[in-house]
């Protein structure tokens, strides 16, 4: 690791390694841009198979991260998942952080 | 070279994906269709036409429950894109009622209905591809552009040479049978139940 100021990178070690696992960034990253969705749509989106989906979704919402929204629709239970107000801090602070930490990685 | 996670991008691709089902387009083609049979029966229905394709907005919420949420999910987007789709839908409203104050101005003031019975056809092509394209910008529905060019190319080939009426139901009928296209191309990579 570089001692000089302009090549310094932010400790790797504080990146959130629950978001930064493949499957639950983009998890993160959708319900990030979208107010919600649910499993079928999600599943869609990021490819996933859905045991993959589910226990990535349990993860996330252990830490507190999303949330699911459980209603009845056309008499039929219908589960949607957001993101909470922890989870979106949570994925804004991860974005900047690893932005950063690509932006001050010195060019080859 | 960078990871770094562009919400932009996602939440783009999330949106056509949404609505790569073809539905819009069936459902303005065949609104179009609708409107050119009511005026082709009587010019004076065009009133009662319009009103007719607001029906059509009520019929494809119900297409959009019944084909696309079963196959894709559930989603709602977020404020800045709903915005969006709110301006288009004022922008649908608002030439509705604009053509039907027109009507009213030309069975009140007689010059202004002659003028529109001679040039109707580039009137509505000139409305009708401002509309398209506007909603494509809103919507980021590229081929809204397109459209925008037919119904132009369209009125503009009918002009002095085919009734209103039947140009409409060309326009209509190339619209539908796109949206009808894409919309069996998404049924078939969208089984319902999931990949």
């Amino acid at each position: 690791m570089s001692s000089e100021g302009k090549h310094s990178l932010p400790p790797v070690i504080e990146m959130d390694s629950l978001i930064h696992e493949p499957g639950r960034l983009a998890i993160m990253a959708h319900l990030y841009v979208l107010d919600s969705a649910d499993y079928l749509f999600l599943k869609g989106q990021t490819g996933m198979s859905w045991g993959n989906l589910s226990s990535h979704l349990a993860k996330l919402e252990e830490a507190g991260y999303v949330e699911m929204l459980k209603k009845f629709v056309d008499k039929k239970p219908h589960t949607t998942v957001r993101l909470t107000k922890k989870g979106r801090e949570a994925f804004t602070l991860y974005r900047s952080r690893m932005r950063l930490l690509l932006e001050k990685l010195p060019e080859k | 070279m960078t990871a770094v996670v562009e919400p932009k991008d996602i939440e783009r691709r999330a949106y056509l994906s949404y609505h790569g089902d073809g539905l819009v387009d069936t459902f303005i083609g065949a609104a179009v269709m609708a409107f050119a049979a009511f005026i082709a029966y009587d010019p004076e229905m065009v009133t009662v036409g319009a009103g007719v394709l607001c029906s059509f907005v009520v019929l494809y919420a119900g297409a959009k429950k019944a084909i696309t949420v079963p196959r894709l999910g559930y989603v709602e987007f977020a404020a800045e894109r709903r915005g969006k789709i709110s301006k288009v839908m004022l922008m649908a409203t608002s030439a509705l009622v604009i053509s039907n104050v027109i009507g009213l101005a030309a069975w009140m003031e007689p010059s202004i209905g002659v003028f529109l019975a001679q040039h109707v056809m580039l009137v509505a092509g000139g409305v009708g591809g401002l509309l398209l394209a506007v909603t494509a910008w809103f919507s980021n529905l590229r081929r809204f552009y397109a459209y925008a060019v037919l119904v132009l190319a369209v009125m503009w080939l009918g002009y002095r040479r085919m009734d209103l009426w039947q140009t409409l139901m060309a326009f209509g009928t190339l619209v539908a049978l796109s949206g009808l296209a894409l919309l069996i191309r998404f049924v078939r990579e969208h089984p319902i139940g999931g990949r």
